[in-house]
């Protein structure tokens, strides 16, 4: 049985929602507002299926609807302007995620130093904030920082560099 | 690109700029498409780091809640029609020598393995490319190989105990039905020179571990599922013919320095996935680990063959127990499982 235009562009959702949420995370800066605005668009992508034109690209139609949905959740929050968010949203790439490059970064992930490893997980999966990782690890949040930052350059290195090798992430900074 | 400007936005990524710095962040952005670039550059990388960390530490928080073995739902029993075969099996093993539960020889000995420390050596999800080579055992170190197998992503009903990808068994011969024979394989040899040396001190262990899941069958056999580690002096190319010819006789066969073995039938519930372990110590002499995970219909009869028909694998992983200080009846149990 052939897909309904909403089935369609659900499909195409879930398959590009990582490029979406990466959207949506670097104009509001917070990985749970980031999740309200991929749910809200989600919603207005079903409800304006048959809208999309199939030879388009799907992710720059997504991100112009996840566009308005950050616009509603800034205006309260009065952090970016919104010719700020014009302005970044007209700059933002609308390809997908390179499975690749995931795939590379998963094994990039397993490389790092036990205590980055650990603050990448209670960042990125946990979603804990820079003060709460510093006060689950016992650590000042300038040291988590720190780590953090590093990890993140570590796993760009990895993941980009031609030899897959995570350099020196830094761990240290205990109190 | 500033060092500052890369500071801001990654502050900003992180949720710690304050307002001073969204202004200097925001005024930047809105002068500079180098300042816009560097934006989504790192913006894209943050949710990048994200999506792998989802992918990756969802493993933990599965196997937090899939310490018993088998994994029974909490509150649920197995079905009446299990209960019973799972009798019938245990008796079929003690009359015929053939074990439903862990089969551990005399060369391998069991220790509770959250007593002692380990470092986990090898994970394997089945997240990231190569799959498993369908090429029969396999001739090198560092690769999975054996009967035709697929990665796939959640299907009929089972989603993969970790990460968004699990291996389903698919042919009980590398080549689909060109032969069909008994059980679904694949393993993987690991040279123990390459693990350090805890794994080749005095007294040190390797454990393997994996989950398993199936969907209910039509067929009259029951599905089970098995892992198992060997220690052997031989070489990768010298492993496949004694494996294929003597897997009968596993335990006593001359690769073999140290062998354990772990099996157990594979319930219907597609919510749960059971998990399989096995230990043993890896004695002097020894060259390479050999990692085995399969699954098989029983019973079988003669010249019966047997195909897979909805079983999946998933978390293999290999964690090394350096030596340590034993006493008491452990010690014991130790001194008695030397090398041959």
């Amino acid at each position: 049985m052939a897909d309904t235009a909403i089935q369609r562009v659900q499909r195409l959702f879930v398959r590009h929602q990582p490029a979406i949420r990466a959207f949506a995370l670097g104009l509001v800066g917070d990985f749970t507002l980031a999740e309200d605005v991929v749910q809200e668009t989600f919603l207005t992508v079903s409800a304006k299926a048959a809208d999309f034109r199939p030879d388009t690209n799907f992710v720059a139609w997504a991100c112009t609807i996840a566009r308005f949905k950050v616009l509603e959740v800034e205006r309260g929050r009065r952090r970016f302007s919104t010719a700020a968010i014009e302005s970044l949203a007209a700059a933002a790439p609308v390809e997908g995620f390179a499975e690749g490059r995931l795939e590379r970064l998963l094994e990039c992930i397993d490389k790092l130093p036990e205590k980055a490893r650990e603050v990448v997980r209670l960042r990125y999966f946990s979603e804990h904030g820079l003060a709460e990782i510093a006060a689950l690890l016992g650590r000042t949040a300038a040291g988590v920082n720190s780590t953090l930052v590093k990890a993140r350059e570590a796993l760009r290195h990895c993941v980009d560099g031609a030899d897959g090798v995570v350099p020196a992430a830094g761990g240290g900074g205990s109190r | 690109m500033s060092e500052r400007i890369s500071d801001l936005i990654e502050r900003w990524l992180d949720g710690l700029l304050d307002d001073a710095g969204v202004a200097e962040l925001e005024a930047a952005v809105l002068e500079s498409a180098a300042v816009r670039r560097e934006f989504w550059d790192r913006a894209a990388f943050h949710g990048l780091v994200r999506e792998a960390a989802k992918m990756r530490f969802d493993a933990g928080v599965a196997a937090a809640g899939a310490s018993a073995t088998p994994v029974v739902p909490a509150g649920g029993r197995r079905p009446a029609w299990q209960r019973q075969t799972l009798g019938v099996l245990l008796s079929l093993a003690i009359v015929g020598g053939f074990g439903v539960a862990t089969v551990v020889t005399s060369l391998a000995w069991t220790v509770p393995a959250a007593r002692r420390a380990g470092v986990v050596v090898h994970e394997e999800g089945f997240e990231a490319p190569p799959p498993p080579a369908p090429d029969y055992v396999p001739e090198v170190s560092g690769v999975w190989s054996g009967d035709e197998t697929e990665v796939v992503i959640a299907e009929r009903g089972i989603r993969p105990y970790a990460g968004a990808k699990m291996l389903r068994f698919v042919s009980s011969h590398p080549r689909g039905d060109a032969y069909r024979g008994k059980a679904s394989e694949i393993w993987r040899i690991i040279d123990l020179a390459t693990l350090g040396d805890d794994a080749r001190a005095e007294g040190a262990m390797a454990e393997i571990t994996a989950v398993f899941n199936g969907v209910p069958v039509a067929d009259r056999t029951i599905p089970a599922g098995g892992v198992a580690i060997v220690a052997t002096d031989r070489s990768p190319g010298a492993i496949e013919q004694p494996w294929l010819y003597e897997f009968g006789a596993v335990e006593t066969s001359p690769m073999n320095v140290a062998i354990a073995r772990s099996e157990e039938v594979l319930d219907e519930d597609v919510a749960t996935w059971q998990r399989l372990s096995a230990v043993v110590g890896i004695p002097p002499g020894a060259r390479y680990l050999i990692l085995h995970c399969h699954v098989e219909g029983r019973p079988l009869t003669g010249d019966e063959a047997w195909n897979p028909s909805g079983q999946y694998l998933d978390d293999v992983q290999l964690t090394v127990y350096p030596q340590r200080r034993v006493s008491g009846s452990e010690s014991r149990g130790l001194a008695e499982g030397g090398s041959p």
